[in-house]
């Protein structure tokens, strides 16, 4: 492969890195190990008892994404710095419009804008939003973002939202906007790439489930209109392996651009600063 | 007690570059000031709606306008929210069921390091906005005032206690002031004399290259510590 693989730190804000200091270190770590890009992921309040959903203790701390992200930007130089993936459902598109905008402002146009339609009712439900229409709700905010981007067009009329005569100001640094990064494991979502981001992020999944996405990615491509404008569809993935040079010159040979790693274990002191220096030294710039 | 200050308005026009941000952030922190302020609208209507002094094309980082919530609805909105908040951020009842929202057995971790929330300052020049502040607010807040309406509405806030049970555990209302004329030591003392704790500066003109900065280490060196 022609281009080089990229490196990840995913799930920075979470367990231990709920701390500030924790958190700056450990950003600041990978910034100097060469990762190219810090990640966060969104749960705005998770449900308790016998809705609880496993991999997601409720207890376990996490700060809000976008939150994280911004006091990031203060902290670093050069990293890019990813939301993997905000749940659109849950939040007004002008409100997270300005606070996408202020992010990419703060950090010098660094914002990765990862989205998704989320899968927890109880939360989706709490912020005013459905299984049922999380889909559309998805469409359509993505929609009103970039409408409240064109400098030419600040008014928007959808199902949900609807506005004309507002503006924001300032406008990303990135042109048109920060680019979009759809994730999931559905037609939908991979038809939610090819048609309207300029990447994918598969959470989670192993070098088999890959190979099986990126194939069904492949076959879609065909009959999906993809807009010239997007480029080529950029794939992240979370692996659920460890990873060496081996496994991740695998993922590279399949076609992944990125690979975001998820420290498993978020709360030990060292577990992930090990993480970063061992991988910064036996496997970024090798792949 | 010293009469605080605070600097607003720090995220707006050349401020939304961030080394620009920045550099006038440490630098007010260094001259003494107690804290620093931002206001909030995500997004302002411009054309034949503008509304003076807040023209929309000025750059601003974070910012108000009916985004699903109407001037009708807005009181009863952040009553409920607040208290949505509050049943959050309190341990043991993650649940809340209001005219709005509601939401059942979901959490929220961290909670928020000041316990049992940050102090909460209600906004405002309303006898709602004051009711509310004295009900619910840790503190209240009015901005551009000179010293003789300051007096007033004080005045109309003490009449109001009065009538309305403040909760003892929101100790006393702190009240945050941004005046509208030029302060000088006199100008300070007198807000301070009527019961003000804070004065929240809010510079006119930043736009100019070392004027805010000159602004900051003036306030410093004539103002803050002496009154």
């Amino acid at each position: 492969m022609a281009n080089v693989l990229k490196f990840g730190l995913f799930g920075v804000h979470r367990g231990k890195m709920a701390e500030p200091e924790a958190l700056g270190r450990r950003a600041r770590l990978a910034e100097a190990a060469g990762f190219e890009s810090v990640w966060v992921g969104d749960h705005i309040s998770l449900p308790m008892g016998e809705a609880t959903v496993p991999a997601y203790p409720p207890e376990q701390p996490r700060l809000e994404a976008l939150t994280a992200l911004s006091y990031l930007a203060g902290i670093t130089s050069r990293v890019r710095l990813g939301v993997g993936v905000i749940v659109m459902p849950q939040r007004h598109p002008l409100l997270l419009a300005k606070q996408l905008t202020t992010v990419d402002v703060l950090s010098g146009g660094r914002l990765i804008f990862g989205i998704g339609v989320g899968y927890v009712p109880a939360e989706l439900e709490a912020l005013g939003a459905s299984m049922a229409d999380r889909g559309a709700r998805t469409d359509e905010y993505l929609a009103a973002i970039r409408a409240v981007w064109d400098e030419a067009a600040p008014a928007f009329t959808g199902r949900h939202v609807a506005w004309s005569d507002l503006m924001q100001r300032p406008l990303p640094i990135q042109k048109p906007g920060p680019p979009v990064v759809v994730g999931g494991r559905s037609k939908a979502a991979y038809r939610r790439a090819l048609t309207l981001a300029h990447g994918f992020f598969g959470h989670n999944w192993t070098l088999e489930d890959t190979a099986s996405v990126l194939n069904e990615i492949q076959e879609l491509a065909r009959q999906a209109e993809r807009p010239a404008e997007l480029g080529e569809l950029e794939i992240t993935i979370t692996p659920r392996e460890a990873i060496d040079l081996d496994t991740a010159r695998r993922y590279a040979d399949l076609g992944v651009h990125r690979l975001a790693l998820l420290p498993r274990d978020l709360d030990s002191p060292t577990f992930a600063e090990e993480l970063i220096e061992r991988v910064g030294e036996t496997v970024i710039g090798r792949v | 007690m010293a009469l605080a200050f605070g600097l607003f308005g720090l995220h707006r026009g050349v401020n939304t570059e961030p080394e620009t941000l920045v550099r006038r952030a440490e630098l007010a922190e260094v001259a003494g000031f107690e804290s620093l302020w931002v206001g909030d609208h995500v997004t302002l209507p411009y054309g034949e709606q503008a509304l003076p002094g807040n023209p929309a094309d000025q750059p601003r980082l974070e910012v108000v306008v009916a985004l699903g919530a109407s001037l009708a609805d807005r009181g009863a909105r952040t009553d409920e929210y607040l208290a949505a908040m509050r049943a959050i951020w309190d341990e043991s009842a993650p649940s809340f069921a209001g005219q709005f929202v509601s939401f059942d057995e979901v959490m929220q971790r961290p909670l928020p390091v000041q316990r049992p929330n940050p102090p909460i300052v209600v906004g405002g020049s309303s006898p709602a906005a004051y009711r509310r502040a004295i009900v619910s607010g840790n503190g209240f807040y009015a901005s551009r005032m000179n010293v003789e309406r300051a007096a007033e509405v004080l005045g109309e806030i003490r009449k109001l206690s009065g009538r309305h049970e403040r909760p003892a555990e929101l100790g006393e209302l702190e009240i945050t002031l941004t005046p509208s004329e030029e302060i000088d030591l006199d100008t300070a003392r007198r807000y301070a004399d009527l019961g003000v704790h804070r004065l929240l500066l809010w510079p006119h003109d930043v736009g100019e290259a070392g004027t805010l900065e000159r602004y900051i280490e003036t306030v410093g060196s004539t103002l803050i510590g002496k009154v």
